[in-house]
């Protein structure tokens, strides 16, 4: 209770809540812009969070992703591009509404949906965290390697595609975190010489290559969207929409769980969740063939899971420092540069940001909704903003802020480096999320397995004798077996599909010849 | 800007060779137990493997060994990519020479230019951004921003 009233007391100050509006509004308009992401809001919002303290600084991300993850539905609806791919989900659905005329209705029911989801999330992460911070505290380094091995191993695995370039994209990324001194020896790996790469890759600023750059790059290619909305009959905006949420209140509900929990597992973020409470939803539903003619439900399911994920995705973030999606796994790169390092710790030592964290969801999610109607309001005047204009000012930001953290050019070239290696991978289909956890979780990785090897002399079957640190063990073995398992079980059923087939069919060729 | 996949995999492959030989270089532990050398080379060894997969399944789809299509992109937007990127070259190069109040405004100027902004537009995006810009980082956050040999 102590801490709530300290953290409530940390968030009501003029600075934080000047923040939190500022980078709400920021938020909105990213979110709402189609190609900008909310993981490049994030990306190019740390140079400038990372000076401040970190309860605004928490504060001002929590709140700038739940208005992004909804803001993306506004050019959803209104032009058929989702504005972030957590929305890409419902599009179709949206716009098909708009062409009947019910734009209004449909935003503002993602609107209040949205913050009902994120609501859920925060709840969710307030209850499940210091739970699972209470097993935390018993982990060894044993724990720490499987955890890793978990986290790592659900980020190829729920890649969408193939699991080969989600594989590559992980060893990727872990690759980078080799570049160094070494924690055995302290002996320099990779670094040719250049005293710049002794610390290895500078994170932020290959976030912002990765993030920036790279959505910079593929957004000056095309002719970009020749937006031409007209204004939303924004006079009425909630008229019909209780009916609504009492009608789906159940989808509201299961969805708020689904994106939850989505949320939750490695590399799996709001966009994953959305795809899944639609599938759900339509699979559930009691008029599955209204779905893609403009139906509500689906809207209802997919909008609320996509900001409970956020929540979700924060849980192993703060418990066990394994991000739940790429918005968190750069939270942690930048904790740890603060010298934080997340995990059950900060439970003991520095619980006030814990509870700046969960009491910037609530009220992020509170604020969502006025804020949000400002935006559907302004929607179609933010899809008019000229992209030739935004490009080359999100360009100079991402240069002055990949400066900015170690004042040297050095961290632009990173930067640069970074941004041309995201834009090739991404262009050949390998996804760039994976990379993103290896980045962060790669000395994780590697101190946890050399700590504990030391610490046994080399008994590979320490990571066996504590029970948790088996149990998560055996997890990892299974996590790594099932696709071989799938791929295995697809071969077996289709040799049984030619089987029955050549059984039906061979009577048949003979009765004809 | 795809590549065949055979085409990434031969890359790999090649890669994790690289590393596999270099990595012989690292020093290791006491009682010859694997140090520096073991997590790059776990890593080399699964490049490895990765790379083989992407050449198995390439041959196996039938593609071109060597395609190399630029997609949907065009040759100016191609040229765009290459001012981008031209951009930040001329940041890390200039920076310390020009400083942030000359070459911010400047670049920003010749991008807006060049993707077709109307002269006065650009001139506001220039000078209006770099203020923003400098307000924010220098005043605001008390971060130093490069101040080139005139110490602007």
């Amino acid at each position: 209770m102590e801490h709530i009233l300290t953290a409530v007391s940390l968030i009501a100050q003029p600075y934080v809540l000047m923040i939190i509006c500022i980078s709400a509004l920021y938020g909105l308009f990213v979110g709402a812009i189609p190609g900008l992401t909310a993981t490049m809001a994030t990306a190019l919002l740390v140079p400038v969070t990372f000076f401040m303290d970190p309860v605004p600084a928490l504060a001002a991300i929590v709140t700038m992703e739940a208005m992004a993850i909804f803001a993306g539905d506004i050019p959803g609806a209104l032009v058929r591009i989702p504005g972030t791919p957590s929305s890409a989900a419902y599009v179709d659905e949206s716009y098909a509404l708009t062409q009947k005329g019910r734009a209004g209705f449909v935003l503002g029911v993602d609107v209040t949906v949205a913050a009902i989801g994120g609501m859920m999330g925060a709840v969710i992460l307030i209850a499940l965290a210091p739970m699972l911070a209470e097993i935390a505290m018993r982990f060894t380094s044993f724990e720490y390697f499987w955890l890793a091995c978990i986290g790592l191993s659900c980020s190829v695995l729920v890649t969408k595609g193939s699991l080969l370039k989600g594989l590559i994209s992980l060893l990727i990324g872990l690759f980078m975190t080799t570049v160094g001194v070494d924690i055995t020896l302290g002996y320099p790996r990779f670094t040719f010489g250049i005293t710049d790469f002794l610390n290895g890759f500078t994170f932020i600023p290959a976030m912002i290559g990765m993030f920036g750059v790279s959505e910079v790059m593929r957004n000056v290619t095309g002719d970009g969207c020749q937006c031409n909305v007209g204004a939303v009959q924004t006079q009425k905006l909630f008229n019909g929409i209780g009916p609504v949420l009492r009608k789906y209140r159940l989808n509201v509900a299961r969805s708020g769980l689904v994106g939850t929990f989505v949320g939750i597992l490695p590399g799996a973020g709001a966009d994953i969740g959305a795809w899944i409470a639609y599938a759900l939803s339509k699979k559930f539903s009691k008029e599955p063939e209204k779905y893609g003619t403009g139906h509500i439900e689906g809207i209802v399911d997919a909008g609320t899971a996509n900001n409970a994920g956020l929540g979700g995705a924060w849980v192993p973030a703060l418990v066990f420092g394994i991000p739940g999606d790429s918005i968190t796994a750069i939270v942690i790169g930048v904790l740890f540069m603060k010298g934080l390092r997340p995990g059950p710790m900060i439970f003991q030592r520095t619980p006030e940001i814990l509870y700046a964290v969960y009491i910037a969801f609530i009220f992020a999610n509170l604020i969502l909704i006025p804020f949000g109607v400002l935006a559907i309001k302004t929607g179609s005047q933010m899809l008019r903003v000229p992209r030739n204009m935004l490009m080359p000012a999100i360009l100079m930001f991402c240069i002055v802020g990949a400066f900015a953290i170690n004042n040297t050019t050095f961290d632009v070239g990173v930067m640069l480096a970074c941004g041309i290696l995201a834009y090739i991978m991404e262009s050949n289909d390998i996804p760039v999320a994976p990379a993103i956890l290896g980045i962060v979780l790669g000395r994780l990785l590697e101190e946890s397995f050399m700590v504990s090897m030391i610490k046994s002399d080399w008994d590979l079957t320490v990571f066996f004798h504590r029970p948790v640190s088996a149990v998560l063990g055996v997890i990892t073995v299974i996590l790594w077996s099932s696709p071989v398992i799938a791929a295995w079980r697809g071969r077996r059923r289709v040799a049984e599909q030619v089987a029955t087939e050549e059984a039906v069919c061979e009577p048949k060729i003979k009765e004809l010849t | 800007m795809r590549v065949s996949n055979t085409a990434i995999g031969l890359f790999l492959i090649v890669f994790a060779g690289t590393v596999l030989v270099y990595v012989q270089t690292f020093p290791s532990l006491d009682n010859g137990y694997p140090g520096p050398a073991l997590f790059p080379r776990v890593l080399a060894v699964l490049f490895l493997l990765a790379g083989i997969g992407l050449v198995f399944e390439g041959r196996r789809s039938g593609e071109k060994l060597l395609k190399f299509d630029l997609g949907p992109i065009t040759r100016a937007g191609l040229i765009n990519i290459g001012l981008m990127l031209a951009v930040i070259l001329a940041y890390i190069y200039l920076s310390d020479l020009l400083g942030f109040m000359i070459l911010t405004p400047l670049l920003l100027l010749i991008m807006a230019k060049w993707l077709g902004v109307k002269t006065h537009w650009s001139l506001v995006l220039a000078v209006g951004l770099t203020l923003v810009i400098y307000v924010l980082f220098a005043k605001i956050l008390l971060v130093p921003l490069p101040w080139g040999l005139w110490g602007w």
